[in-house]
């Protein structure tokens, strides 16, 4: 692959821009692990945070399967994303949860459309996270993260690992701000006792229409917003070639129910709480750097008054799926993978070029509605 | 300077150290930017910014801690270099004195304002947050000290600081994104150095002093021509510049004259908040011009920088800085930075770098806050309407459903 000589800084103004301009293309791996949901408290979040929100704009969003309810964890590996044309590439990995909805709308005939709402959202290259939360939409932060091995090539006999692992910013014991993994994705020595709950038939090919707001606080009143819309996202994803689609423990050969999303209990991303998402288990302890603190001041761990002051929900996945785009890199899968030598490979050969294999394409990104007031006709939304 | 205490900050930085390194700029590229950038009728809002002296101001600021109003105790630190251009005010009027592209203007009441319209920070939050709440272009960049070697030879120009950023267009399959140099501060090495550079002929060593000398002299002249040959329209700046250099270096920091009110002087802040479109992302789906106000709170001290024999010698304190020329990075093009000279790159498929000499850096140590943040005019989806919204007619926010670090359940954020 040659990277372009152009500079992939969009320019306004001559000074620097950082987001990407659209339409985009997308190369690499999407992993989707179904979570499920309490569905009074899904329905709460969506009519909260959406549908009262845009009350007055004609717009009405339900879950697309109340008997069933099911967050989508979407975890992508881009080893390349282009933007405009000339405008060059970057490589990014996020983290970002859906709640599959179904839109209505006032005098349309699309009603009855399918999609996503894109909320919790994490982006390990800044650009995308300013891209996608000042562009396209979708308020997502910037993490660290970390792949160390694919959970999908690890023998089921192997030990237990953390496959992924996802650190914001948050605010520590002490108040100071500091960076600690909120979300990872482990694999179980001893399986889970499976969540009762139907299957979910959603399919990640179904991520080709995201829906999310838009906003931007006000810089003068914080509590308040200085501009908000609903946007939609569109992909194609009919080049992405399925690789994993594990929805029982049958198919998965055992592995399906070892794996297990451990989410931290934080304020500022309060995902399971907010999403209403059904555990199986949780682990209380010390948090580790107060433990340190005490051995430093003490020699003893034992020295800190409260011995569980964090706490992690571990979640059973309903399902796992990977698909991928262009062309697998080699160099993504680790080196223990490699050694291992498992039977379940994601790379049956990469082709010479990335392009052979195709890509994820955006399809169009719109604004459906804005507003910057509410003391206007129809709460102050408007249709562009 | 006390605060003013009638409102509570949306931002308080405290122990915050600021290194200043005042660079000689075109002025008709300075103000060709800030009309493009400001007095753009589609944004001004009958505002108009001249530019008030040919100086781009490159600071380098490293902050002791910084909060928000609304994050209660959390609080985290960063270092951040910008670039500040100090501006005039004008607001539109029947009848003034100034007239700017066929309009009359007066004075605003504020007087002068200033514009940092590149700012790199090493934190991300604050990188986001800056951005989105107020506007402030920031980039994220790594910084790192560097320490010069024993006893480096007399004269020669050793790194002290490295400022990395993301490279661009050099991603390839498989490897991530690193950060790249993009800037090195040198300083030339001398006496605080270990080295003093005289020979140990002594004849040889009077020769070569009287000459240097005489070479310094040179130097010094030439650089204080460069302040007066840049066609400034507003000597009035340039002699209050001067006046504040004297301050700085006679310790001035408290009462009339002083440094502080100087800052005070200087506390509006004018910014672009822009949003582009998802559908078309040349267009804006929301820009605002933004007057951001801020108040020095307390001056711990202030002083030129640079070792003893550099300022004798010449105005740059011994320091002279390195841009690697990166297309993503356009500071010295956009704001008509003057190059002293240019260095061939490295190796192959490096970019070239501009070298720059500033002019009598200075440091100072203060607190500061972000009081408010006005919005002078707003542009959504291209409708413009310059009235003051109130909170009541705005809406409302809600944080708990936003995974915005540093919000709390009662809203808020850290700049």
């Amino acid at each position: 692959m040659i990277a372009p000589l152009t500079s992939a800084y969009p320019v306004r103004s001559d000074i620097a821009d950082e987001t990407l301009r659209n339409p985009y293309q997308y190369f690499g791996t999407v992993r989707a692990l179904g979570l499920s949901a309490r569905a009074g408290t899904l329905k709460e979040f969506l009519d909260g945070y959406l549908n009262e929100r845009i009350s007055g704009s004609g717009f009405k969003f339900d879950l697309a399967e109340p008997a069933q309810p099911t967050v989508i964890m979407v975890i992508s590996d881009f080893y390349r994303i282009t933007g405009y044309p000339d405008r060059g590439n970057f490589r990014n990995r996020s983290l970002q949860f859906h709640v599959p909805v179904t839109r209505y709308e006032c005098n349309s005939d699309r009603n009855g459309e399918q999609g996503t709402l894109q909320v919790f959202s994490y982006a390990s290259n800044m650009w995308n996270a300013l891209t996608s939360t000042e562009l396209r939409g979708p308020l997502t932060r910037h993490a660290l993260m970390r792949f160390r091995t694919s959970i999908e090539d690890l023998h089921a006999k192997s030990s237990p690992s953390t496959c992924f692992s996802m650190a914001p910013q948050v605010i520590g014991d002490d108040g100071e701000v500091v960076s600690t993994a909120i979300v990872s994705v482990q694999k179980r020595e001893v399986a889970f006792n499976p969540v009762k709950a139907a299957p979910s038939s959603w399919d990640l090919e179904d991520l080709n229409n995201v829906f999310a707001i838009k906003q931007f606080q006000h810089q003068k009143y914080p509590t308040k917003v200085c501009y908000e819309s609903l946007v939609q996202i569109g992909y194609d994803n009919s080049e992405m070639e399925s690789r994993i689609n594990w929805r029982s423990d049958e198919v998965s050969e055992g592995r399906l129910s070892k794996m297990c999303v451990r989410i931290r209990q934080d304020a500022a991303h309060p995902i399971v709480e907010t999403l209403g998402l059904k555990t199986c288990d949780s682990q209380r302890y010390q948090r580790p750097e107060n433990r340190l603190r005490a051995i430093a001041q003490s020699g003893n761990a034992l020295a800190s008054t409260d011995p569980y002051e964090v706490e992690d929900h571990l979640l059973a996945p309903t399902f796992y799926q990977v698909m991928a785009a262009g062309s697998p890199v080699k160099s993504d899968v680790h080196e223990a993978t490699q050694q291992l030598q498992t039977d379940l490979s994601l790379l049956p050969g990469a082709p010479e070029q990335d392009l052979e294999g195709g890509s994820i394409k955006e399809a169009g990104s719109r604004t459906l509605c804005y507003r910057y007031r509410n003391d206007l006709p129809d709460n102050g939304w408007i249709k562009p | 300077m006390a605060a003013s205490g009638k409102n509570t900050p949306l931002s308080t930085f405290d122990n915050v150290m600021a290194r200043i390194f005042p660079l000689p700029a075109d002025p008709f590229i300075l103000q060709g930017f800030v009309d493009k950038y400001l007095n753009d009728p589609c944004h001004s809002g009958g505002n108009y910014f001249r530019v008030a002296m040919p100086l781009v101001y490159l600071q380098l600021l490293d902050y002791g801690s910084m909060s928000g109003r609304l994050t209660g105790r959390a609080h985290t630190s960063q270092n951040e270099l910008l670039f500040m251009v100090v501006l005039e005010w004008f607001e539109i009027c029947s009848k003034g004195t100034f007239k700017f592209n066929g309009k009359y203007y007066r004075r605003h009441a504020e007087g002068h304002a200033l514009v940092t319209p590149f700012i790199f920070v090493d934190n991300p939050l604050s990188v986001m947050m800056g951005r989105e709440n107020f506007g402030w272009p920031k980039s994220l960049i790594n910084v790192s000290s560097v320490a010069p070697g024993w006893a480096p030879e007399a004269g020669d120009s050793v790194p002290i600081m490295r400022i990395g950023a993301m490279r661009l267009a050099q991603f390839y399959e498989g490897k991530s994104q690193r950060f790249s140099t993009i800037m090195e501060i040198e300083k030339r090495a001398g006496f605080s150095d270990g080295t003093t550079g005289i020979p140990l002929d002594p004849v040889q060593a009077l020769t070569d002093l009287w000459s240097g000398s005489k070479r310094s002299l040179d130097t010094l002249m030439q650089q204080w021509r460069d302040i007066f040959d840049l066609r400034s329209s507003n000597i009035g700046m340039i002699t209050q510049m001067l006046e504040r250099y004297r301050q700085t270096a006679s310790g001035n920091t408290v009462g009339t004259g002083s440094l502080a009110q100087w800052f005070a002087s200087l506390g509006n802040s004018i910014g672009v908040k822009h949003f582009s479109d998802p559908e078309n992302p040349n267009e804006s789906c929301f820009e605002t011009l933004a007057n951001m106000r801020t108040e020095v709170t307390k001056m711990y001290g202030a002083g030129l920088l640079g070792s003893m024999e550099s300022q004798v010698s010449s105005l740059d304190g011994g320091f002279r800085i390195r841009v690697h020329r990166y297309e993503a990075y356009p500071a010295l093009k956009t704001l008509g930075i003057k190059v002293s000279r240019e260095e061939a790159p490295a190796k192959e498929g490096d970019p070239p770098i501009d070298i720059l000499t500033p002019l009598m850096p200075f440091w100072y140590r203060m607190n500061f806050s972000l009081q408010t943040s006005i919005p002078l005019l707003t542009r959504v989806h291209g409708e413009s309407f310059s009235e003051a919204l109130d909170s009541g007619q705005l809406c409302d926010y809600k944080p708990e459903f936003t995974p915005s670090m540093g919000q709390e359940t009662s809203g808020g954020v850290t700049s």
